[in-house]
């Protein structure tokens, strides 16, 4: 073990010094502005057993508030470290090393002058687990945290993006539950597919960026209905159908999220009936052109806002895409746009899909051009003379906007911000796009290159986002042996929190910045949602947490300094402040009165878990 | 205070009317401005409040305020959503009213309500979310994620209370996005805590002693903390408002003034289910009545001094079956018309209420914003695109009332297709119209405005599109 401190703090007094000497006739202001600004050169001694060794960092003035230093570097393997950054204007750092051996057992951080061990915000190693948890799964659970002991940091990325080399056939959890909404008969239980899987899948990165193209693609089902709603069907119909076709384009972005590249998912897409009744496309015929689809399509599906086309772009992309609706088919006909359609009054009694149809007599066959003046401007050509090749008008268009370098950095921008960080740099979405180059769009590998990013494994990355509700919700079922059927109260905490699955209004789809997520309402129901999950023990919503604990030698014998920190390791890697612990310790020790009353009980063991859940730290990730 | 202008008035004739210089910028708080009665800047300031209502998706504001002294407004250009001026409501001889709108036309009678038509901003974004961004960030680009109203709260510290803010929509808006939280209702039926005291003391004790001091290195973690106190902080006050049993009445009509539930819905044989409003309109007045209800218990005796209350209205975009007397587009004008009529009926202490709250309806204004109107020419689907001009209505016991920038002067031929050939142009920055309702109704001084709009006073467009110059 060895610790420095920065001599800052010395430098401190000196400059101070020197601002106070210049005795002129007026006293001069305070010095402000004071740091080093060379970065920190830090050396130490070779350590017996040592096999690396971690750095930990705080701030001078957060320690002295009673923030400890936290994992700043894991995994050193020499007795050096070049710290990179310089500390804040006006505050120092302060650095502590510990060794690690070869089992990953952690040397201690040493004593202070009062001869406490040196406190940490979480030893590197949980940490580092928590951070690779909660962005590429949905956070804790006893499952994936064996499986990240097991097999470490890459490993476990590359295991995750070999979904089909996951057993999920003996995960009885998953597929008792899964069963009855398979396939979903109207939004609830499609909705409650997204928190069945969430919950329990160990496929859990299958689950995540299925999620992340459903948002990203998003449709809602109340606008979708509206297509269904006849007179000649039942309410049961029309809630079948709609979720009906909200489940197919759900199923084939989770497929195509592995083994497709971009440009398929995107025509997948382009081609649900979902989407299309969403978006008017349906209503996009030649001479009477709908931009809602186009204009979407290029703003929020592919190249971003402002990003390199222009209002002309819309009206002939608009152009392009005219002639599409949706039909009934028969099983025979349904992959093919351009086959007849099951007529209207015989839809209700003849079996089929519903499916993209391409009419032909309204498709706008004149020429288009995309892009024009630019070095990416395509032309699609009439097909005034051979109109059956209208069908074709979509595909060339979307391999013009799929291929469009802006397509490529909106689409690595966004995957970082969803994995990585809020605000990903320049340098990081360019290495996307050159993998995403390399591998012509295969979105397997760009979510590779995303999951590989060492920005991802930087520690200041760490809990620098919020986490949204549905992660909230599913991060806290999956840390505490928790049972869903994926209805039961949990629907409506998320809509209370404002989000559903599948039922975003607007076209953006749910918001990945944190600042979007924060507020009085969204805080209140979270900290609820933990209340009320830990305070119940049923198997359609509640919680295990006694059996948990009691598989981890914990009772209400127990000290209630190790339940919490059993539960501090489980929820935050350990990352709490002396402070933050103690509160929970003491919330624990005291009655419904807040009076000490040192006879635990199972329901307050479970409470105090409730009270953790609600704590600011467990909104981020 | 009750006002009686003309209602004809143009931002122009109103422009001459004010006659101060741009070098006045200083003094012209204490001179009369074309949308709101003058207050003393600086004084009585503090009860002033401010009502806003977001009419997200973009409202058509050609078949809202119609512009039928313009041969462009024609069943040539909207064959089907052209609305003849005789089913429309005459304002100026110019613009009518949708008459889905017709619960307003008392306040416009009564010179309570303006009416300002072709509004936006230069170099104008047809996203929805750009623009939505922009009108609620007050800068001009849409790439600045804190709000204007933020910033005049922020630098106004507008009142010493809890509550000096109140939101109820779904999450809070980018307007009123800043460095710390004010209070958001998305669910005013849920909005406590599920434990009961004692449990919930010691829950409430816990969490405050424990994040009340709100630092850390994780971005965040400062605005979860203070949005968690903040949460505490609010709901004492906050049951105590009752606003689930709270039902305040018309006097003419007897209906409740907030259609919250079944029990509240006014019998109409003609509507929905046999009820004047459909269910879906449920939620919105839910938050209407809460605003008013911050605003009405904002008054000395409480610690909660809300000045500022605010929500949405979603469901604008009507790009296919947009409907003309009838539909979707219709409808959320009778949702909204509704809404506005029962805001100046309690807001000025004319409701049918035990609680009797007095008016401050001279002390209120009631504005609405939408990203950007749609296009002048229907579309093939029955609906508009996405386009340029719009509409904002302010109401209020201060508002000069009338129709601003849709009469003959202000409203040239050739303005409805001047934006690339298809979008109707603007004529008032939106910044101008809530620069002036800061600076004349709440009483901002020069140097908030500045902040609040940056450069938007020192460019000079503020003072020329006020008139003035």
């Amino acid at each position: 073990m060895y610790s420095t401190v920065s001599s800052r703090a010395a430098v401190a007094v000196l400059a101070s010094f020197v601002g106070a000497s210049l005795a002129l006739a007026q006293t001069p202001a305070e010095v402000t502005g004071l740091r080093i600004s060379e970065a920190e050169n830090l050396t130490w001694n070779s350590t017996i057993n040592a096999q690396d060794y971690n750095i930990y960092r705080g701030l001078l003035d957060q320690l002295i508030a009673g923030t400890p230093p936290r994992c700043h570097a894991n995994e050193i393997a020499v007795t050096q470290f070049v710290s990179p950054d310089d500390p804040p204007v006006g505050s120092a750092y302060v650095y502590l090393v510990t060794a690690e051996g070869a089992t990953g057992l952690e040397g201690t951080p040493g004593t202070s002058s009062a001869a406490s061990t040196r406190a940490l915000l979480g030893r590197c190693d949980p940490v580092e687990r928590t951070q690779l948890l909660n962005r590429v799964t949905y956070g804790f659970s006893e499952y994936a945290k064996s499986r990240y002991d097991a097999l470490g940091w890459n490993a476990f990325i590359d295991e995750q993006l070999a979904p089909a080399s996951i057993d999920e056939s003996s995960n009885t959890d998953l597929t008792t539950r899964r069963a009855p909404l398979i396939p979903p008969e109207n939004t609830n239980e499609l909705v409650g597919l997204a928190i069945v899987n969430g919950t329990y899948a160990r496929r859990q990165l299958e689950q995540v960026v299925t999620i992340f193209w459903v948002n990203h693609f998003n449709t809602n089902y109340n606008d979708i209905r509206g297509y269904f709603n006849r007179p000649d069907f039942t309410d049961a119909v029309t809630n079948q159908l709609t979720a009906e076709t909200q489940y197919r384009e759900t199923e084939q972005f989770r497929s195509l999220a592995f083994t497709g590249t971009f440009r398929e998912i995107v025509e997948a897409s382009a081609k649900s009936p979902a989407m299309i009744l969403y978006l008017d496309n349906d209503e996009n015929v030649v001479g009477k052109p709908n931009e809602n689809y186009a204009r979407e399509l290029l703003e929020l599906h592919t190249m971003g806002v402002d990003n390199g086309y222009t209002q002309l772009d819309i009206e002939e992309l608009a152009r392009a895409l005219t002639g599409w609706n949706v039909c009934k088919k028969t099983d025979a006909n349904k992959g093919d746009p351009l086959a007849a359609c099951i007529s209207r009054v015989l839809e209700g009694t003849t079996a089929g899909t519903y499916v993209s149809n391409f009419r032909i007599a309204q498709h706008d066959h004149g020429q288009k051009i995309l892009f024009q003046g630019t070095p990416h401007q395509v032309t699609l050509p009439s097909t005034q003379s051979n109109q059956s090749a209208g069908v074709n008008d979509l595909q060339s268009a979307l391999d013009a906007i799929a291929g469009h370098p802006s397509t490529r950095q909106f689409i690595a921008q966004k995957l970082l911000q969803w994995f990585v960080q809020e605000l990903p740099s320049a340098s990081q979405v360019a290495a996307v796009e050159a993998v995403w180059l390399a591998q012509a769009g295969d979105l397997r590998e760009v979510l590779r290159a995303v999951l590989l990013r060492p920005e991802l494994r930087n520690p200041d990355a760490f809990r620098q986002k919020v986490r949204t509700p549905l992660e909230q919700v599913l991060a806290a079922f999956r840390a505490t042996r928790g049972k869903t059927n994926g209805f039961t109260t949990v629907r409506a905490y998320l809509q209370r929190m404002q989000q559903l699955p599948h039922q975003n209004p607007v076209p953006t789809g749910y918001s990945e910045l944190g600042a979007d997520w924060i507020d009085t309402n969204n805080t209140l129901e979270r900290q609820n949602f933990g209340m009320d999950v830990t305070a119940l023990t049923g198997t359609n919503f509640g919680t295990d947490l006694t059996g948990l604990m009691s598989a981890n030698g914990l009772t209400t014998a127990s000290t209630p300094e190790s339940i919490v920190d059993f539960w501090s390791d489980v929820l935050f890697g350990g990352a709490l402040t002396p402070a933050d612990r103690q509160e929970a310790i003491d919330y624990l020790k005291t009655n419904d009165s807040g009076v000490l009353d040192p006879v635990l009980t199972n329901a307050r063991l479970r409470e105090v878990v409730g009270f953790m859940l609600g704590y600011p730290i467990y909104q981020e990730q | 205070m009750r006002h009686t202008q003309s209602c004809d008035h143009s931002r122009r004739s109103f422009l001459h009317g004010a006659g101060v210089t741009l070098a006045g910028v200083g003094l012209s708080s204490l001179l009369p401005s074309p949308l709101i009665q003058h207050v003393m800047a600086g004084t009585d300031a503090n009860g002033k409040r401010l009502l806003f209502i977001f009419q997200r998706g973009a409202c058509d504001a050609l078949n809202t305020v119609i512009p039928h002294g313009d041969s462009d407004y024609s069943s040539t250009n909207r064959p089907t959503l052209y609305i003849t001026p005789a089913q429309a409501l005459n304002l100026n001889d110019f613009a009518s009213l949708h008459p889905a709108l017709t619960d307003i036309k008392s306040a416009y009678d009564a010179g309570d309500l303006a009416v300002i038509h072709r509004v936006g901003y230069p170099s104008q974004s047809r996203s929805h979310f750009d623009s939505q961004r922009i009108w609620e960030n007050g800068t001009g680009v849409a790439s600045v994620f804190e709000g204007w109203l933020y910033r005049y709260v922020a630098e106004n510290a507008v009142a010493a209370g809890d509550l000096p803010v109140v939101t109820a929509q779904a999450t809070p808006p980018l307007l009123l996005r800043g460095k710390e939280r004010f209070v958001n209702v998305a669910n005013p039926d849920d909005f406590d805590y599920v434990h009961q005291p004692p449990k919930r003391d010691k829950y409430e004790a816990a969490w405050r002693r424990r994040f009340g001091s709100f630092i850390g290195l994780e971005q965040y973690r400062p605005v979860l903390s203070q949005t968690g106190v903040k949460l505490i902080d609010t709901l004492g006050e906050y049951r105590t408002w009752d606003q689930a049993n709270w039902n305040p009445k018309d006097p003419n009509s007897g209906h409740s003034l907030f259609p919250v539930s079944d029990a509240t819905n006014p019998v109409d044989p003609a509507g929905p289910n046999g009820k004047k409003f459909a269910t879906t309109s449920y939620p919105f007045f839910k938050s209407v009545k809460l605003c008013a209800l911050s605003l009405l218990e904002s008054d000395a005796v409480n610690n909660n001094s809300t000045r500022i209350a605010g929500t949405e209205l979603n469901g604008w975009d009507t790009h296919d079956n947009q409907g003309t007397l009838t539909g979707e587009h219709p409808e959320l004008l009778t949702w909204l018309g509704y809404a506005m009529k029962s805001l100046r009926v309690v807001l000025s202490g004319a409701a049918v209420d035990p609680r009797n709250y007095g008016s401050i309806w001279n002390d209120t204004v009631v504005v609405t914003m939408t990203e950007f109107g749609r296009t002048t020419v229907e579309n093939g689907s029955l609906g508009t695109d996405h386009a340029e001009g719009c509409v904002v209505f302010a109401m209020g016991g201060s508002v000069n009332g009338g129709v601003y920038n849709c009469d003959a002067s202000a409203w040239p031929h050739g303005v409805m297709l001047e934006v690339g050939g298809r979008y109707l142009s603007h004529r008032t920055d939106y910044r101008s119209i809530f620069w002036e309702l800061l600076r004349d109704h709440m009483g901002a001084n020069p140097s908030t405005l500045e902040k609040v709009f940056p450069g938007y006073t020192a460019l000079g467009l503020a003072a020329g599109e006020l008139g003035l110059t």
